[in-house]
């Protein structure tokens, strides 16, 4: 009650603002206020000060006013229990503000307003917990007189809030639903109620491949999980189901040495190149399927299987006519079912060139190419192809944009240019050989007299040197 | 390191169109880089700006001790301006190549002395971002020999004051900062593992100028657990001073617009708890299910053939064959009698 006789004392426009601060802040706050109110009578002598503080702060009305109540009643109680502040400071604060919760997040909302005033205030003894912890070392930033910040801050304030709103927390915590586990009690949390954004959006839904559409529709069941290892009946082992022909499970005709000729078979055919020609084809067919259900669901540009299949075909031909070249014109061995048994027999070579060539083609079929390979004692000299370095691809198309290769392209091409420019050392080397000579003339290279350069003769000496051309400064491109 | 989109897309072009597959600990990482359902912690990206003093790097070193193991620290300056395309760029790809989603851009100059920029990606671009201007900081090791927080340990977290729901500047802040401090998002927790507290008080600091402008304490505090003296079930906290204090004002912001926002806060259907609909319990106890089936197309659908049913269908096909060829033997006899009737002579004696 005195309070309010207080506040009366002041300007009719305060007390307006009270009246509108008790009604617009929230019902919480108005009940407290009547809880405060009760409390105020018990230490009328401290409001002599609070009245004072409350004059000389007319900047912020609302603030003072409506905190005033909560402000008075926290200090109170830090008279009222000295003590009990060294072991556990909650007590120091009354539970008169009351929080909000998200306990999925363990989060904890005090909306209640925070007085400025109380907040920055100056060189009060009371602070004792700024001498003892906040006043180990200087603060790593410290607050200049530039800047915005009214020094000191009242931490105690701040953590006597922060102490009631864990109490608080904490006991709503506790009365989650919980289990025994050995590492503690395990409470569960319920959702959270703060909505965060995500990092990324959801994922799509999946689409359906044609097959599973197909097998929707007509009711047929997935395969169902194999087993890692299969066992083999040829060797009496349990193998992978996928592997190279040694180490596969049932491997099949690929890998027997022996196979029987059927009925529908060209005896005069290859059965395993058959095969691979199948796997191939199959394989070929896989990725096609593959990459139209890839593109059918999104994840796959539009166009890119049919264009894959055009290449396939494409290259496919290519190689054929090549094959196709380089057996008409002797190049190659030729393959397969020996010379006199094929139809063709007139193109097909015989005797010791196509032994050679065959004998050639053997050397070559290795890893490395026949480079490494050991040679029996009075062989001859290998003929190897001898463009057996690797090439540097263009960055352009292998899709590699390290630095030192693009200084190192784009070095190239400004030699090139300066050379065009400028002359180089080899270019010269050869004028004076003859190679650029047009005619006969021995000293000037670039007469054209009409005799061919066949008949070119290089001087020796003085003469050879040509005519002393202008020397020209080399341009630092 | 996870792959740009543009990186995502080629490799997967290329494992369907027959390409070798990587190794599966890196198929298992690059999995985790896709979209999910459940998201886990966010990844925190802590860089230098421009030009950093020490007391910013303490700042970021001090964040990193916090938010770790989801925390990485880049330890050169980096050319990024942040409020510029070009800077949201740069930061776009970094925080893509090292799996962050949130970031802390820490620089200091004449103009923006102990500058701090916090912000966070959605979809690989940057979605919100604020510039804090740091007033007063003191570090974790500003508080020797008291206890401090364990490493990985989940935070309670608390916000006081009216101005984080009144200011619309400070209620996406307090949105950023809960995402930054957050740590794993988990449905249960060991009660007993809470150890600190940071709470983030806003006050309005009206000096002088026409409009206040809010100050905002932030305060860690190592949390011991005390019995209630009173005897509740409940502990009672010790809050001792501990880890990074931080006084800092809101400088400049760029939020999210609306419909980008939208966008990053759609939650997928799956995370939703669904409602059993069809589970009933009587009064005896027992759940009685009820299914729903939908329209079960009988014609088209095809079943396994038995052996005799095969054999069966192979006969009736041959017994049609037979009949066809029958008929087919029949016509030409009857052509071929048409043709001596008006020729005189069979067609065979041609």
């Amino acid at each position: 009650m005195a309070r309010r006789k207080a506040t009366a004392r002041m300007s009719k426009k305060k007390e307006v603002e009270v009246e509108e601060a008790s009604t617009s802040s929230a019902s919480v706050a108005e009940s407290e206020a009547e809880e405060e109110s009760d409390t105020n009578d018990h230490s009328e002598e401290e409001e002599a000060s609070d009245v004072q503080s409350e004059e000389e702060e007319e900047g912020s009305d609302e603030e003072v006013n409506s905190s005033d109540e909560e402000s008075s009643g926290e200090e109170e109680s830090d008279d009222e229990s000295p003590e009990n502040s060294d072991d556990v400071n909650t007590d120091s604060v009354g539970q008169n503000e009351q929080c909000t919760f998200d306990l999925g997040n363990l989060l904890s909302f005090n909306t209640h307003q925070v007085n400025a005033a109380e907040l920055y205030r100056g060189g009060s003894m009371k602070n004792n917990l700024n001498k003892e912890w906040y006043e180990l070392r200087p603060p790593t930033i410290e607050a200049s007189k530039a800047s915005a910040l009214p020094n000191p801050v009242n931490e105690s304030m701040l953590l006597a809030k922060a102490a009631e709103g864990t109490t608080q927390l904490l006991r709503e915590l506790w009365k989650l639903p919980t289990e025994k586990t050995d590492l503690g009690l395990l409470a569960k949390l319920p959702t959270a109620e703060t909505r965060l954004p995500r990092m990324l959006p959801p994922p799509p839904p999946k689409q359906l491949t044609k097959w599973e559409q197909f097998a929707l529709q007509r009711g047929i069941a997935p395969k169902g999980k194999q087993s890692r290892k299969v066992f083999d009946e040829a060797t009496g082992e349990w193998k992978h189901l996928t592997g190279s022909l040694d180490n596969k499970a049932n491997a099949g005709p690929e890998s027997w040495p022996i196979l029987e000729v059927k009925k529908n078979d060209d005896p005069m055919q290859d059965p395993w190149e058959k095969l691979r020609e199948e796997k191939k084809s199959r394989v070929g067919k896989n990725t096609e399927s593959r990459m139209r259900n890839a593109e059918r669901a999104g994840n796959l540009e539009k166009g890119t299987a049919n264009r894959m299949m055009k290449n396939v075909k494409k290259q496919e031909k290519q190689k054929v006519l090549m094959r196709q070249k380089e057996r008409e014109m002797g190049l190659v061995a030729p393959v397969g079912v020996p010379v006199d048994m094929r139809s063709g027999g007139e193109k097909a070579q015989r005797g010791k060139p196509s032994t050679q060539l065959a004998l050639k083609a053997t050397q070559t079929s290795t890893a490395s190419l026949g480079r490494f390979d050991k040679q029996i004692e009075g062989e001859p000299e290998r003929q190897l192809n001898k463009n057996t370095k690797k090439r540097k691809l263009d960055p352009s198309v292998t899709g590699n944009t390290n630095k030192k290769y693009l200084q190192t392209e784009a070095q190239k091409s400004q030699d090139i240019l300066s050379k065009v420019m400028n002359g180089s050392k080899q270019k010269d080397k050869d004028v004076k050989k003859g190679k650029y000579a047009k005619g006969e003339t021995a000293y000037d290279y670039d007469f054209d007299d009409g005799l061919g350069s066949g008949s070119f003769k290089k001087k020796k000496g003085r003469a050879g040197a040509g005519k002393m051309k202008k020397l020209t400064k080399k341009r630092i491109m | 390191m996870a792959p740009t989109p543009h990186q995502a897309k080629q490799a997967k072009a290329k494992l369907i169109s027959g390409g070798k597959q990587p190794k599966a600990r890196v198929q298992r990482y690059l999995k985790t880089t896709e979209s999910q359902l459940k998201e886990g912690a966010k990844g925190s990206l802590l860089l230098k700006g421009i030009r950093c003093s020490d007391a910013m790097s303490t700042i970021l070193k001090d964040m990193r001790s916090v938010q770790a193991p989801h925390a990485k620290l880049l330890s050169k300056n980096n050319m990024i301006v942040p409020f510029d395309d070009e800077g949201q760029q740069s930061l776009e790809f970094l925080t893509t190549k090292n799996d962050a989603s949130v970031f802390a851009l820490a620089s200091h100059n004449k103009k923006r002395p102990n500058n701090l920029v916090m912000g966070r990606t959605f979809d690989r671009r940057v979605l919100d971002m604020v510039e804090l201007g740091i007033l007063q900081y003191r570090s974790v090791g500003d508080f020797p020999g008291l206890p401090k927080q364990r490493v990985g340990s989940k935070p309670l977290l608390q916000f006081v004051g009216d101005v984080w729901s009144s200011d619309i500047n400070l209620k996406r802040l307090q949105n950023l900062l809960i995402d930054f401090y957050r740590g794993d998002p988990v449905d249960s927790l060991i009660l007993s593992g809470l150890d600190h507290v940071m709470v983030f008080t806003a006050a309005e600091a009206s000096i002088g100028g026409v409009e206040p402008s809010p100050i905002i304490h932030q305060r860690t505090y190592y949390m011991k657990l005390k019995k209630d003296p009173k005897g509740g079930k409940s502990p009672v906290p010790y809050l001792t001073p501990s880890g990074p204090d931080m006084d800092f004002k809101v400088r400049r912001t760029e939020f999210a617009s609306p419909d980008l926002w939208k966008l990053a806060m759609k939650q997928p259907q799956g995370v939703k708890a669904k409602k059993k609909k069809n589970q009933t319990t009587n009064i005896f106890g027992e759940t009685i299910g009820r299914l729903h089936l939908e329209r079960q197309d009988i014609d088209s659908r095809s079943g396994k053939k038995s052996k005799a049913l095969r054999m069966a269908d192979k006969l009736d096909k041959a017994e049609a064959k037979a009949a066809l060829e029958d008929e087919l033997g029949r016509e030409e006899e009857e052509m071929d009698n048409e043709f001596q009737q008006a020729y005189g002579f069979s067609k065979g004696d041609m």
